[in-house]
């Protein structure tokens, strides 16, 4: 039973921080950005050959998959979103699927389709209370820099110049652009942050678990019900929204059906977007636009 | 007379068609084509006429596919009987699904539909002793033999004979949606896809609009996935998966939603590619994803009214 909560605990984690990474792109630029499925799955492989080809210890790869996933992600904008900014959401919508579908399938031709694992030796240490609990030590380093991931973001967004430049852009584009705010390099900025938090997210399921190239649209899909579990722009629903899916995943997986386990996931999707389109911890405010 | 050479000259290459393909891999190419056809133009009644982006077209393609299959082998249905109830059935699930889904707009939906989508897939594949799971349905059987009045038994048996059963079926359902396009029906569609508060305004209902719509577009859709499973005699959970949905819905978007023969020629030019790149299916996907992209970008009203408006400038001079 508490193996089971920690367990979706952990899910739940790296769940919140794709959430959260979709979340910024989402409520600063009004994207939606699904291709961030995509350089999650380029997160774990850049973090994976950091640390097999180069023999670079685990906080670095890990720095590196960020520091790529960030110019990456920043590539993308420029070349499938860049154009669209005044297009409607599901022109962007659209866009970000061609973005997913190109990375995953990209990977897929790079490097194969066999699941690997970030091999992470000085971690294998596992944390035991015999029957009652099984705990490696790696599900506790996820904890520790997702939340150390939460809290860089919060204080970015709320102290630095550009995190304020984002907060205006998110609260009113015309009147950001009117002020000066420079659009081109906030979207910019922002899509290396989110880019860059889902890049760790993926690095973190490559070492606690296995991964392969087509693990992103289902893990952006259960992001996404994360985002409107919480309430579409808001970063504290995302968590609460990831830790609630994620012991919810794990507890349908033990006890009610192994064969059917994303249905659950999806039917909450649904049911949530259809009764309460602003979200379980949102206030009602009628149906989103 | 004169206006509709081009559509006899259609229909007359397209019954002169098996002759040259025979039972060869050029006409099991363009049964293929026929049925994605009946697919992907049943998606432009909503993407193109109706404007509600669907990602779902493959769930309800597989719907039919299996319900029709398993009729057949099951309750050893009749052919006609198995795939209407097919397209019956798959209809009533997409009323279903309409009622509750439209209470959401823009990006919102599209993701319901995903979300369906993908459930279904879960179900095509979990639900072992009636789909067979991930090994597939297999033994539907071809449609029985039919008497004709004139050309006697036919039986479906032959890629030559099912290719007409195909033609047919793709050329009614092609003019029905026509003649539903060029209706007060059709145009009452167009009306709430351009204003939507417009069109309440002029006294039409949007939602009773969005959800006949989507269960005709369903229903085809499933019609559709019948005469693909039958012609495969098998049915798997790949053949109706998010892919297939994104690959369909690829197919209306090269062509130009809210065209006419924009939706087949999309058809026709992505299988096209997927014929030329059977063998790297990662590559093609690849591909794919680009195109998605590129097309939003560059081409958001498809290939068809940029070749058209082209046209035009040269005839002009």
């Amino acid at each position: 039973m508490i193996q089971v909560l920690v367990n979706g605990l952990v899910n739940g984690a790296i769940l919140a921080m794709m959430a959260i990474s979709l979340t910024v792109i989402y409520s600063i630029l009004r994207v939606p950005h699904f291709g961030l499925g995509g350089i999650f799955v380029w997160g774990a492989f850049t973090a994976y050959f950091a640390v097999t080809l180069w023999n670079l210890n685990f906080l670095t790869a890990v720095l590196i998959a960020a520091g790529c996933m960030a110019v990456m992600g920043v590539v993308i904008e420029k070349a499938a979103f860049k154009k669209l900014r005044t297009a409607t959401e599901d022109a962007m919508f659209v866009s970000a699927i061609g973005v997913l579908i190109t990375l995953e399938n990209g990977a897929l031709l790079l490097w194969g389709e066999q699941a690997r694992s970030i091999p992470v030796p000085q971690l294998d240490y596992i944390f035991s209370i015999p029957g009652v609990l099984r705990l490696p030590a790696m599900r506790i380093v996820i904890f520790a820099v997702v939340a150390l991931a939460i809290l860089g973001l919060h204080f970015y967004v709320k102290k630095a110049r550009m995190g304020k430049a984002m907060r205006a852009v998110a609260q009113n584009r015309v009147a950001a652009r009117l002020l000066g705010v420079p659009i081109d390099r906030v979207a910019s900025y922002t899509f290396a942050l989110g880019s860059a938090m889902a890049g760790v997210a993926g690095a973190l399921v490559g070492t606690a678990f296995t991964f392969t190239f087509d693990m992103g649209s289902m893990s952006i899909l259960k992001a996404f019900v994360v985002v409107v579990l919480g309430g579409l722009g808001s970063v504290g629903g995302a968590i609460v929204g990831g830790f609630l899916l994620g012991v919810v995943d794990s507890f349908t997986l033990t006890f009610l059906t192994s064969e059917y386990k994303n249905l659950v996931s999806f039917s909450l999707l649904i049911l949530v977007l259809v009764f309460r389109p602003s979200g379980i911890f949102g206030q009602r405010l009628g149906r989103p636009q | 007379m004169k206006k509709y050479w081009k559509l006899i000259l259609f229909i007359a290459a397209g019954f002169l068609f098996p002759f040259i393909g025979r039972e060869g891999y050029w006409t099991h190419l363009a049964i293929t084509i026929l049925i994605f056809s009946i697919l992907a133009s049943s998606l432009n009644l909503l993407m193109g006429y109706s404007g509600l982006v669907s990602i779902a077209h493959g769930a309800f393609f597989g719907i039919g596919g299996y319900t029709s299959g398993v009729l057949m082998m099951r309750l050893g249905l009749s052919f006609p009987a198995a795939a209407l109830t097919a397209a019956a059935f798959t209809g009533l699930i997409a009323l279903g699904i309409g009622f509750p889904s439209f209470r959401t707009r823009g990006v919102y939906y599209v993701i319901v539909t995903i979300a369906f989508q993908l459930i279904a897939s879960e179900i095509f594949d979990g639900w072992y002793s009636l789909t067979g799971g991930g090994l597939g349905l297999r033994g539907i059987p071809k449609p029985g033999e039919l008497s004709l009045p004139i050309l006697g038994k036919i039986s479906f048996q032959s890629k030559f004979a099912y290719y007409y059963l195909a033609f047919i079926l793709t050329l009614l359902i092609h003019l029905g949606i026509f003649r539903l396009i060029r209706s007060p029906l059709g145009i009452g569609l167009m009306a709430m896809r351009d204003n939507e508060t417009k069109a309440l305004m002029m006294g039409l209902n949007p939602l009773r609009y969005k959800i006949f719509v989507f269960t005709l577009a369903s229903a085809l859709a499933g019609f559709a996935g019948s005469l693909y499973s039958h012609y495969l005699e098998f049915a798997h959970p790949d053949l109706f998966s998010f892919f297939v949905s994104v690959d369909i819905f690829l197919m209306v978007m090269l062509g130009g939603a809210g065209t006419f023969i924009g939706p087949p020629l999309g058809v026709f030019i992505l299988e096209m590619i997927r014929e030329f790149l059977h063998e790297f299916v990662a590559l093609r996907l690849f591909i794919y994803g680009v195109m998605l992209v590129v097309i939003i970008i560059f081409l958001p009203d498809g290939l068809l009214k940029p070749l058209i408006n082209i046209r035009k400038k040269i005839t002009r001079r």
